[in-house]
């Protein structure tokens, strides 16, 4: 026991070389993950500009322009001409363009449909334009019907002799419904369940990063851990110190540096320490694959290069490079029994905190499996080299 | 203390590498074993020592089977490979760590064989940094830390300087003197001197085989 102790502190201690290097892809990460957060936040807090030109003096344009541009997502510009507004849709300096045309109140107050015409710039991947085409495409119809129920109104009146009414009526009951459909806050209500399996992009995002890292880590470190012959592990083996307690020693020094640098990079991304220490069975599982790496290359080189190779392909297939919802089913299902994707999916659930210990466990076996292999395989490498 | 290698054979797949070799030893002596590069010299000692399994054939201690009596043959048998199994990350005193406790390791630095291999000089320079004859004096410093009374050395004077070579021959005979069994494979011609038998491992078989002190007549035999 004792010479197991003082193997796992050497085994420590001769990690102590890789350690300049993980912290320099800890800085990177870091960096990265700092500007990812600070463009998000910018692009979130960014309002959709949308030009409006055309009849806008009318009352009614008036009030809903005003509550439109009181919301904290639209930001209304009033453009006098429709070809200002046209060319700065074009310069792209704001997202899309209404233009409401002559004589559109008057004649929506008499019935007759004149289409408001909104252009939006054909970029199928801007959230803002299809956003203002659904801001139109709302209001427009909405305005005819409920114009509809306000003529209703006024036939009635006409029809019962109080036409002397209709005028300030149909102003009053116009007014209204304007207010009641513009005002968004009286519009829905969110109601938070306060459930989610996912966090959102930012987050996904961290928790895909703080993957990645131990990924990286892995890579560059491979040239440090992978053994180029059975010498050492023999006469180990040998002298008391069998196949199975080399690689728990060995593994679980790497391990614990690994662990370390998570949970203070957790802590620097703002998820905090706490979010850091409960991704111990992840990181376990991931560092156990990459112990697998290091025993089936017998060259820094070719390890380097396999892990790379390794790292890359389950990474894009397990969400850490692209969302998870972007990649077809099947490639979905198949990432979810891998390594990385099963880590990935612990920390997704351990983030919005809908794991439990059952899932931690699975994820502590599957390492342990592949630990045993890493075992056997090491077993079947020394059996092959002759010292 | 007798030791007696009897009929050990060995094949990797349809490959024979060693058969029936037979060689025996008493204590304080030195046996050597040559044989060309390739002709089963490394095979022999990781069979010896455990490390591969024979495909038949015993290793005997006073009459007692070292291949099923794996304990005693931990104790008994100390073993420097060719290469020098040694973490080139850590400093000699770390790599001696990993094999002696720190009492013995202080007394043998002062009085026994760390002192005699010359390595109190270079306790706390890493590995890595090393020579090759420092690595090999460290491989045989560890290679002796728990007092084998049987020593299987791998060609320890290959690629050494001429001091070098000297102080492990230093230490051999040391061993010998203290009544421990040697086993050398060498191809050295200084290291000839040491040996008071001399087996030749050549096409699977050992023989027996006198030195006269001419080197061609033992090439001409290899």
């Amino acid at each position: 026991m004792k010479k197991r102790s003082f193997y796992f502190l050497i085994s420590l201690k001769k990690l102590a070389g890789i350690l300049p290097v993980i912290f320099l892809v800890g800085a990177i990460v870091t960096l990265t993950c700092a500007l990812l957060v600070s463009k998000t936040q910018k692009n979130a807090d960014a309002t959709i500009k949308v030009g409006i030109c055309g009849e806008t003096d009318n009352a009614y344009v008036k009030v809903g322009t005003v509550l439109l541009s009181e919301t904290n997502t639209v930001e209304l510009i009033k453009y006098e001409d429709k070809e200002d507004a046209i060319n700065a849709l074009k310069n792209m300096e704001i997202q899309g363009c209404a233009v409401i045309p002559d004589g559109f109140i008057k004649n929506a107050l008499r019935g007759k449909n004149i289409p408001l015409q909104y252009y939006v710039l054909k970029k199928p991947a801007s959230l803002s334009a299809e956003l203002t085409n659904e801001v139109v495409q709302m209001m427009s119809p909405v305005v005819f019907n409920s114009q509809n129920a306000v003529f209703g109104a006024m036939d009635y009146l006409d029809a019962t002799g109080n036409s002397d009414l209709s005028g300030d009526a149909s102003e009053e009951l116009s007014a209204k419904y304007i207010l009641t459909l513009l005002q968004r806050d009286g519009f829905f209500e969110t109601i938070d369940m306060g459930i989610s399996h996912t966090p959102n992009l930012v987050s996904y995002y961290t928790v895909a990063i703080i993957l990645l890292f131990v990924l990286v880590c892995g890579t560059v470190t491979a040239p440090k851990m992978i053994k180029k012959d059975m010498t050492l592990s023999s006469l180990l083996r040998w002298r008391g110190i069998g196949t199975p307690s080399q690689i728990l020693c060995e593994w679980s020094s790497y391990s614990l540096i690994i662990y370390i640098f998570v949970v203070i990079l957790t802590a620097l991304l703002g998820q905090g320490a706490g979010f850091g220490i409960s991704l111990l069975p992840s990181v376990l599982l991931i560092t156990s694959m990459q112990f697998l790496l290091f025993e089936l290359a017998d060259s820094p080189v070719s390890g380097m290069m396999l892990h790379l190779f390794v790292s890359v392909i389950l990474a894009y297939i397990s969400g850490l490079l692209y969302p998870l919802y972007l990649l077809p089913e099947a490639l979905k299902n198949f990432a979810a029994h891998l390594p990385v994707g099963r880590s990935f999916d612990l920390a997704c659930k351990i983030f919005s905190g809908t794991d439990d210990l059952s899932d931690s466990l699975c994820v502590l076996m599957l390492a342990a499996v592949i630990l045993i292999i890493s075992i056997l395989t090491r077993r079947i490498r020394m059996r092959g080299e002759s010292i | 203390m007798k030791t007696e290698i009897i009929n050990i054979s060995k094949s990797f797949g349809k490959k024979q590498i060693l058969k029936d070799v037979c060689i025996e030893s008493e204590s304080g002596e030195c046996v050597g074993i040559l044989g060309t590069n390739g002709s089963g010299k490394s095979t022999l000692f990781s069979i010896l020592t455990g490390i591969l399994k024979s495909d038949g054939g015993d290793f005997l201690c006073d009459g007692e089977s070292l291949f099923k009596n794996t304990k005693k043959r931990s104790e008994l048998v100390g073993f420097v490979p060719q290469s020098t199994p040694l973490i080139e990350e850590l400093t000699a005193l770390d790599n001696l760590r990993l094999w002696y406790t720190k009492e013995n390791m202080n007394y043998e630095l002062e009085n026994g064989v760390l002192g005699i291999l010359g390595i109190d000089a270079f306790l706390k320079t890493k590995v890595s940094k090393m020579s090759g004859g420092m690595k090999k004096r460290l491989s045989i410093g560890c290679a002796v830390a728990h007092k084998p009374k049987i020593l299987l050395l791998d060609e320890p004077g290959a690629a050494l300087d001429i001091i070098c070579r000297e102080r492990i021959c230093s230490y051999i005979r040391q061993f010998k003197k203290d009544g421990g069994t040697v086993l050398i494979a060498t191809h050295d011609t200084t290291e000839f001197e040491l040996c008071d038998k001399m087996y030749i491992i050549k096409d699977t078989k050992v023989s027996e085989y006198n030195y006269d002190g001419n080197i061609h007549h033992l090439v001409g035999r290899l």
